[in-house]
């Protein structure tokens, strides 16, 4: 008996342990205070601009996470292509905070940084197979919930990147810690 | 070095295993006499033609009670590493499947079941069962032109030979290329539910 495993949807996890995060953390937190916040998938919380990387403050964070997208684009896509940062902005969850289910439908590929760990509020995943949902034999499975992934806690300095059209969510943070992270969408583009 | 993990989520499982020892010849023979005797009905072209026994194949007959005996033998084992022991897992129904020049099946699910085999009677051919990928938002996704293997997320297909069985979770999309050949493509598809206390 053969068993295949077909059409995987990859994530990819990287950590950074030298840049400053608790400097960083500051910083954030200043700007929660005078900036306006974006309203998108968040129900509550402060959402930075969608330039936050191009500030000299990030630039290591920049650099970083350009280091670790090249690699992906490395590994699956052309040697002729090249990947660009397209948007880059910064979430601050407050207690009762949280993010809606949603996917980037203007990237092709995302990632979140954490500034802060998630606590009690981590980056989860929807199974992208939609009809598996509607098979009752879950209900038998020895794992019977597999097909939600993130549960586990992210820690400072640690990125997630996914497939933008791959559908997430943040949990609510019920802590009196504010969560941090910094999304980032990436493009695949032609080389000219 | 950048230090990275990479996780493999949401696989869609297949299993694809072989019954030696089995009457195919007579399987044929029983299943196109089943055809002459209209115990069955004929696809409309537009949909690709072909032909399809009635549902209770498996359930009739002296011909097929081997095959029918091995599929919830190795179907149970095979999926006993899924599901807790207390459940049951149960063949709900069978067909045979006659493709002849030109014919095709289109892609379809099997919304009655959770888990579908099928049984190749006689090879494939190039007629192909394929299996679609299952998740719609990747699909629009154009990254995809520049993939080093670009067409690897769209469909999956290979040529089957004869005792051959692919047992795949009901709800993924699949169907069946047309058969160019002189021979008929000739199959055994059975449907299997999972029953227990929730």
């Amino acid at each position: 008996m053969k068993k295949n495993l077909l059409w995987p949807t990859e994530i990819y996890s990287f950590k950074n342990e030298i840049i400053d995060n608790v400097k960083i953390k500051e910083i954030f937190l200043e700007k929660e205070k005078s900036e306006l916040s974006r309203s998108i998938s968040n129900i509550g919380g402060w959402q930075s601009e969608d330039s936050i990387l191009e500030e000299n403050d990030f630039s290591e964070i920049k650099d970083f996470l350009l280091k670790c997208v090249s690699s992906i684009k490395n590994e699956i896509y052309r040697d002729d292509v090249k990947i660009l940062l397209a948007q880059s902005w910064a979430n601050v969850n407050r207690f009762g905070h949280y993010n809606l289910n949603h996917v980037h439908g203007n990237s092709h590929w995302s990632c979140a940084y954490y500034v802060t760990e998630t606590y009690t509020a981590p980056l989860y995943f929807i199974d992208p197979r939609v009809r598996i949902n509607m098979d009752v034999s879950h209900f038998f499975l020895k794992n019977k919930y597999f097909n939600t992934l993130g549960s586990e806690k992210s820690m400072p300095g640690e990125v997630i990147f996914f497939p933008s059209w791959l559908e997430h969510a943040v949990a609510k943070n019920s802590t009196d810690n504010p969560r941090i992270s910094i999304s980032c969408n990436f493009l695949i583009r032609e080389q000219k | 070095m950048i230090d990275v993990k990479k996780f493999h989520s949401w696989s869609t499982t297949t299993f694809v295993f072989k019954i030696e020892d089995l009457n195919n010849e007579q399987m044929r023979r029983e299943i196109l006499a089943r055809e002459k005797r209209e115990l069955g009905f004929k696809f409309d072209p537009i949909q690709g033609g072909g032909w399809q026994s009635n549902k209770d194949l498996l359930e009739t007959g002296t011909s097929f009670s081997n095959l029918k005996k091995y599929l919830i033998r190795y179907v149970n084992e095979i999926l006993s590493e899924t599901y807790v022991d207390s459940a049951t897992i149960r063949m709900i129904n069978s067909w045979a499947n006659i493709s002849r020049t030109g014919e095709y099946t289109l892609p379809h699910i099997h919304e009655e079941a959770s888990w579908s085999c099928v049984y190749y009677v006689t090879p494939t051919g190039d007629a192909n069962l394929y299996l679609k990928d299952p998740r719609p938002f990747e699909q629009m996704d154009r990254s995809h032109h520049y993939l080093k293997d670009p067409y690897a997320n769209v469909i999956r297909k290979r040529p089957f030979k004869t005792g051959e069985v692919i047992l795949f979770p009901s709800w993924l999309e699949h169907g069946v290329g047309t058969n160019v050949s002189d021979s008929s493509r000739i199959s055994i598809a059975a449907n299997f539910i999972i029953e227990g206390t929730q």
